[in-house]
Parts: structure tokens; C-alpha cells; sequence
């Protein structure tokens, strides 16, 4: 039995200081998580926090033998799809404030910062489903079958919407690249 | 392999989600295809860019305050209590835990009744008599009601309490029973001859329903 199971039966248990450490071993991944989604950082994390009490919860209710991680990333992206819908003007704008560190060669910085802000901006234009399995898939590192799980579809729709999605952009940012030429 | 499955497949390869014999199929076109190795190119730069999105750093202490951010949170909707909190190996446990706590306190206050022991530590004096029988017992409980010295008898049921000094004891009590006062006399009664109604009916014993209580005990316990 892997460290994580064992913290997760003895949460199961009612042992507080376990919960907390598995809070400790997620909370990095699901606030960055979050943040990447609303791109607003007390919004983050707050989204953060409530799938961690989320997560409290329905503890009893977990199966064991099932992946926390899994669990926690669908607690989390379905309270961002909440408030994404209730705050759908906010998410497109706010996207940019997310400070850059700065770096010894501003030109190459400002270029960078430009690539960004137009890989972002298409980011954001992509359909929620595509948007939330490509950030699963590339900047989660997870594969078909855990992005499957945390959202509940089957690996092939996982796998079209990752194609469609990296088209889609590739797509997208090649117009933004002709307008701007 | 021809282009168009090459192309295909670049999403899974990037991805890493190919068996590595197709992975190495793959490969093996990309080197004799500039044209499918450009188009890896602009997947892989897509990638990367995705994958480096720059976040804000976030330092120890925005960590160790979110942690108890959650935890505060917990505790405030879900308060674990001590019981919760001790590991116990088997659910049932939890059930048994407090029954066998309730049974032996059960068993140590009768063993301390019928010992002797109630009244000195109910009063926090030790009787004159000696180790305390049953009697004395519920003599100390009716010392503590504020009455008088009693005589009784060791026979009968209530330690030979006459119905007349019973009737005089009833008459003394003339102001409303404290309510600790009807609680320990009813525990005592109850524990003396295991008549649990005795206590319901003690609850609500008032001045003027001391008779009706005489009349309870001497048709339940006949009096000499």
C-alpha cells in the first residue's frame, strides 16, 4: 500500500492531521490548476480550497482503490466550470494580468510575452472541453485514460478533443500571426 | 508509413501515447519526411508554449496559509471530535467503546451502592454505622433531602421505614424538591429495588405530590 492510500485510510478514519497532509500534497497542482482556468488568483484560491472541503465531504463516500488525484481534478474542474459560467465576462479579460517574471533581455522578453498573450488569448477561444483536456493532457502530463476518468467520457472522445483542440490552435494562432503581419 | 497517418498520429506521439513500435514507425518516416518533421515542429513549439505558461510563484508561506485556510474551514463545518479523531482498527468499535464505558460505570456505582460507598461520597462524610448496606443508603440520600434522623428496620424492603415516619417524612417536605435532590433519590431508589418506573414517577415529584408517593410505596412495598 502506497503512502498516499494509507494517508487516505486513515483520513477515511476521521485522522484530521492525514487529510491535512494529503491537502500539503495536491494543493500546488490544484491552485495552479484553478488559477490556469479563471486566471484570477484569490478566484483560484478559493476554488482550491472549496475542493479540498469538497473533498472532506465526500470522503465516506470515496471508493477506495480509486485515485484521490483523479477525484480531486474533478471536484476542481467542475467547481471551475461553475464559476466560469457565472463569471463569464471575467474570464476572458483577466487572462493577461498574469504577471511575467522578468528577465535580462527585455526584447526577447517582450517577444516571449507577446507569444504568450496570443497562445493564451487562443487558449481561451477554445470550446471548455477541449481547453480543460488539453491543459489535463500538457500541462498535467496525464494521459487518455486518467483524463478520461477525471471527466467522465470515454478515452476516444478524450483523444478527439486533444487532436481537435492542438488543430484548432495551431489554427488560430496562425490568423492572429497573418492579422498582426 | 505514409504522411497522412503520420500526421495523424503526431498529436498521440507528442502526447506519448503510442505502443513503441508505432513510435518507432513513426521515427523512422520523420527522418525521410521534412515535410511531417516541420509539421512536429509546430506541434511541439505549440506544446511547449502551452506546457510554459507562466504562473506567479508562490512562496512557503502562501502554502502554509492556504493548508490552514482548509483545515480552519474543516474544522468550523465538520468538527472532528476526540472520538474521531483516535484510529480505531474496526468500525464497530466505535459503538462499543462508549457502551463498554456506559456498562462499567453502571457496574462501579452499583458495586459502590451496595458497598457501602454512595453515601460518604455523596455527602462527603463517612457514616457513624460503618460500611453502608442499602438502608443506609437510602437513609443518607433522605439526610441529604434535609430530613431528620430516621429509624428503620433492616428487614423490610426499604429498611423498615414505618409507614408513619415515611407519611412524616413526606410532611417535611413541604417545599418543592431540589431538582439534584429528586435525581439522586430517584437514582438511589432505582438502583435499591430496581424499579425503574419509581423514577419516572419521582420526576415530578412536588410538595404536594409527596402523599400520593407515600401511597405508591407503602401499596408497593407493605410497610410493618
Amino acid at each position: 500500500m502506497g503512502g498516499e492510500d494509507r494517508l487516505l485510510k486513515r483520513a477515511l478514519g476521521g485522522e484530521e492531521g492525514a487529510f491535512e497532509e494529503l491537502v500539503r500534497m495536491y494543493q500546488t497542482p490544484i491552485y495552479y490548476l484553478t488559477l490556469r482556468f479563471v486566471g484570477d488568483e484569490q478566484a483560484a484560491a478559493d476554488l482550491a480550497q472549496t475542493t479540498f472541503l469538497k473533498a472532506f465531504q465526500g470522503l465516506p463516500g470515496f471508493r477506495q482503490g480509486a485515485s484521490f488525484k483523479t477525484w480531486l481534478y474533478r471536484i476542481a474542474i467542475n467547481l471551475c466550470k461553475n464559476y466560469l459560467r457565472d463569471h463569464k465576462s471575467k474570464d476572458i479579460d483577466s487572462c493577461d494580468e498574469i504577471d511575467l517574471p522578468s528577465s535580462s533581455d527585455p526584447l526577447r522578453e517582450l517577444i516571449e510575452h507577446e507569444q504568450q498573450r496570443l497562445l493564451l488569448r487562443a487558449w481561451r477561444k477554445l470550446p471548455e472541453k477541449q481547453r480543460i483536456t488539453l491543459t489535463l493532457k500538457v500541462q498535467e502530463g496525464m494521459k487518455y485514460k486518467e483524463i478520461a476518468e477525471v471527466l467522465g467520457c470515454s478515452i476516444g472522445t478524450v483523444k478527439a478533443n486533444f487532436h481537435h483542440a492542438l488543430i484548432t490552435l495551431k489554427e488560430t494562432l496562425q490568423e492572429d500571426s497573418n492579422e498582426v503581419s | 508509413m505514409r504522411c497522412r497517418k503520420v500526421k495523424k498520429l503526431l498529436p498521440d506521439y507528442i502526447g506519448d501515447e503510442l505502443p513503441t513500435k508505432e513510435k518507432r514507425r513513426i521515427e523512422r518516416h520523420l527522418d525521410g519526411c521534412p515535410n511531417c518533421k516541420d509539421a512536429l515542429k509546430i506541434l511541439e513549439e505549440l506544446w511547449r508554449g502551452i506546457a510554459h505558461q507562466p504562473l506567479p510563484p508562490k512562496g512557503e508561506e502562501f502554502w502554509q496559509e492556504f493548508t490552514r485556510n482548509v483545515m480552519m474551514e474543516i474544522r468550523g463545518k465538520h468538527p472532528i471530535s476526540t472520538e474521531r479523531k483516535k484510529t480505531l482498527p474496526l468500525p464497530e468499535w466505535r459503538f462499543l467503546i462508549p457502551a463498554t464505558t456506559v456498562a462499567a460505570l453502571v457496574i462501579i456505582v452499583v458495586a459502590i451502592v451496595l458497598k457501602g460507598l454512595w453515601g460518604p461520597l455523596l455527602l462527603g462524610v463517612r457514616s457513624p454505622l460503618g460500611p453502608l448496606g442499602e438502608q443506609e443508603a437510602l437513609v443518607e440520600v433522605i439526610s441529604c433531602l434535609s430530613f431528620g434522623p430516621m429509624a428503620w428496620e433492616e428487614e423490610s424492603p426499604l429498611g423498615g421505614i414505618k409507614p408513619e415516619e415515611l407519611y412524616l417524612l413526606t410532611e417535611q417536605l413541604s417545599s418543592p424538591i431540589k431538582p439534584t435532590e429528586t435525581a439522586t433519590m430517584a437514582a438511589v431508589l432505582t438502583l435499591l429495588f430496581g424499579q425503574k418506573d419509581l423514577y419516572g414517577e419521582l420526576e415530578g415529584l412536588r410538595g404536594d405530590d409527596l402523599e400520593e408517593f407515600y401511597q405508591l410505596l407503602c401499596s408497593r412495598y407493605p410497610f410493618r
